[in-house]
């Protein structure tokens, strides 16, 4: 049996490849069918902040962050600002009006389907030098959360399996 | 022996019954041919519908097999267009496969199957495979390397008019078009000039074409032109790309 620090590095790193294989998802098979990709790699993170404790999901954003920038052009800086601030977002839900049922998960996807183009809208043009979005992409505003909430259902029972296979339910992790 | 042809009494008497004999025959013959009529029209109907059935799979086989050649055709062509601008062009290219594109919306970039190892460096242009300018490589790795796109919002190109030699930076818009920039309103640019690479810039070589003038207006200050140009290639559906490999003396 592992002890409990070595599992949550485990599950931890397990967490950052579930997010790499869901970024070269939407990269590759999307595209391939001429369709817009929605950001499936919200969903694990999405999962990791609302079902794991303070500080393993703050590492869980700095990983992220850093996993993402290998699959796209965006800073790192501005990546990590925007994760930081969907962070405090939902940990604001959480503390407030959390049930551990998968509606409340489906919630969440919404929302930060939502919120990530438009965080990133905002943020890129106030914080950045060359913000020559004219116009933002609207349907992208509406699309990710329609795509993402509806790909929560499958990414939510996966990512059930994956905690019942490294058994960290059993961790009795706090909120 | 031979058959009396006149009636006697007993025929007449009897031609009541052999008149219903030969009505319940004649009903008979005709439910019976109607019905083995109906049952040979059914059984051809099933092997009409079995063959139907089959027509159909082989026509959707056949439309699956000239959707395929259709589709090799115009990677061939595509291919063969690459060929000869690999062969006819004073530089050296590289033939790559696009194999992702940024995982972000907003943002404009490919993965390709070649990195330094095939001799792929930073800031090397990219053409699509008609020539026209698509990108830079702005990271490599040993086997596959990051391309910008140039209508990332983080994309400059050293740009020029072709028709009046005018000369400004071309950036992405992060969108389906690019602006060119550092022009004053008495520039001559016209809607529909073609924007090619200047003599200046490190990635490209001069001429190369870019794109297509969509709107030439003077800003709001009435001091510097607004000009908005439309790449030639459609960057959102890039399979491949050439690398120009030996333009940029500081990669070699």
């Amino acid at each position: 049996m592992q002890s409990q620090p070595v599992l949550y590095v485990i599950y931890f790193f397990v967490y950052g490849l579930v997010v790499s294989v869901c970024l070269a998802i939407q990269g590759v098979v999307w595209p391939a069918f001429n369709l817009p990709e929605p950001q499936l790699w919200l969903l694990p993170f999405a999962f990791i902040i609302l079902y794991q404790g303070f500080w393993f999901s703050v590492f869980f954003v700095y990983l992220t962050s850093i996993v993402i920038t290998g699959f796209t052009v965006m800073p790192f800086g501005l990546c990590l600002a925007i994760l930081m601030i969907l962070f405090i977002i939902i940990q604001f839900f959480k503390q407030r009006f959390f049930w551990p049922e998968f509606s409340f998960y489906f919630l969440v996807s919404l929302c930060i389907g939502f919120l990530f183009p438009v965080l990133h809208f905002f943020l890129s043009i106030t914080s950045k030098n060359t913000p020559t979005i004219i116009r933002p992409e609207y349907y992208q505003w509406l699309y990710q959360p329609f795509m993402i909430s509806l790909m929560s259902i499958v990414l939510f029972y996966t990512c059930r399996r994956i905690d019942k296979a490294l058994k960290i339910n059993e961790l009795n992790l706090n909120r | 022996m031979t058959y009396n042809l006149e009636e006697n009494r007993w025929q007449v008497a009897h031609r009541p019954f052999t008149a219903s004999a030969h009505f319940l025959i004649r009903t008979f013959y005709s439910l019976t041919t109607s019905t083995v009529g109906t049952v040979d029209e059914y059984v051809d109907l099933i092997s009409i519908k079995k063959q139907h059935d089959e027509f159909r799979k082989q026509l959707a086989l056949q439309k699956a097999r000239i959707a395929t050649f259709e589709s090799l055709r115009l990677e061939n062509q595509n291919l063969r267009k690459a060929l000869s601008l690999i062969q006819d062009s004073p530089y050296k290219l590289e033939l790559a496969e696009v194999l992702s594109f940024d995982a972000l919306p907003d943002m404009r970039s490919v993965i390709i199957n070649k990195g330094s190892d095939h001799g792929i460096a930073k800031e090397m242009g990219l053409l699509s495979e008609s020539g026209h300018v698509v990108g830079y490589i702005i990271q490599t790795l040993s086997r596959t390397s990051t391309a910008l796109l140039i209508t990332d919002r983080y994309a400059v190109v050293d740009a020029m008019t072709q028709r009046s030699r005018f000369r400004g930076l071309l950036e992405g818009r992060t969108g389906y078009s690019l602006r060119l920039k550092n022009f004053r309103r008495s520039d001559d640019v016209l809607k529909g000039d073609l924007i090619v690479t200047s003599p200046f810039g490190r990635m490209f070589p001069k001429g190369l074409p870019i794109g297509i003038v969509e709107s030439a207006k003077n800003d709001a200050f009435n001091i510097s032109k607004k000009i908005v140009v439309k790449p030639l290639q459609s960057l959102n559906k890039l399979e491949r790309v050439l690398v120009i490999k030996n333009f940029n003396k500081e990669n070699q």
